[in-house]
């Protein structure tokens, strides 16, 4: 076997440091039984496979918190809406709850992409927050600074979403 | 328009002097760091302290910015975090494939 040869001219009778082809069954037991428990452990705190709906989420709800930034700053004849802050506060708790309980209905919960989606949440809530304390709009140079910040968020939410491995 | 040094060396407060320098310390020492991400945050706080001092954003709006950029943080740190584990799984689950189907198979001669 031309695989089996090179391996055997290349580092003499030694397959792999610790094992050579002398080592027998119980040696070939050894090294399976040893990459299986390292794989299994290693596995306890593994991150789970990329999910397009998560990533539809996010995507989905950076769109949607940016447009409600953009929709509560001050411009031409704008004026404070409270009934239609408040409509769209409840539209924005909706989507992030509906993202929320998607993640922790997974057979296997994953902390870490409910982190992400945690965050984002929080972020939303004090923004709503900040708005109905001053019951009024935003400035435009506050609003340009946050939406900075807001993209900077999302783009790493997003990010942290696609490097994981397709399944 | 002034800059974030000329301004705090307009607070003519002597309790004030050691975090003042600190603050400036600290703020030029980021700048300086080799992490993006280190850099831009400085330069971001330092951007707002000036709109703060230039009443371009009130303090309730300072404060939400400072808020938001420690969850940028997080997010960060967490991003981090699932880039070692996806790395680890890559590996781990590598080397698993390439004994299973390719180191024990020659072994045992198959």
């Amino acid at each position: 076997m031309q695989f089996r040869g090179h391996l055997a001219s290349s580092r003499g009778d030694r397959l792999l440091p610790g094992l050579s082809r002398h080592s027998g069954p119980a040696g070939i037991l050894f090294l399976v039984a040893a990459v299986s428990l390292i794989a299994s452990a290693s596995c306890i705190h593994f991150v789970s496979h990329y999910d397009s709906v998560s990533y539809e989420h996010m995507t989905s709800l950076k769109a949607f918190h940016l447009k409600f930034i953009d929709d509560f700053t001050e411009g031409d004849g704008k004026l404070w809406d409270h009934e239609g802050f408040l409509r769209k506060r409840d539209e924005g708790e909706l989507r992030f709850r509906e993202a929320v309980e998607y993640e922790k209905g997974k057979d296997k919960r994953d902390k870490t992409r409910e982190e992400a989606f945690s965050i984002l949440y929080e972020e939303f809530r004090d923004n709503c927050e900040l708005l109905e304390d001053k019951g009024d709009l935003y400035s435009k140079a506050f609003a340009d600074e946050l939406k900075l910040e807001l993209e900077a968020n999302y783009c790493l939410a997003i990010r942290g979403e696609k490097i994981r491995t397709i399944e | 328009m002034p800059g974030l040094k000329e301004i705090l060396d307009e607070i003519k407060d002597e309790a004030l002097d050691a975090a003042r320098e600190e603050l400036k310390n600290l703020l030029s020492n980021a700048k300086d760091d080799a992490h993006e991400f280190v850099k831009d945050n400085a330069q971001k706080i330092e951007k707002w302290l000036v709109m703060l001092a230039n009443k371009e954003l009130g303090k309730s709006e300072f404060d939400a910015l400072m808020r938001a950029r420690r969850r940028i943080l997080r997010q960060h740190l967490n991003t981090l975090e699932i880039e070692a584990r996806t790395r680890l799984r890559k590996i781990t689950t590598g080397l698993a494939s390439l004994v299973t189907h390719k180191i024990v198979p020659a072994l045992l001669g198959v």
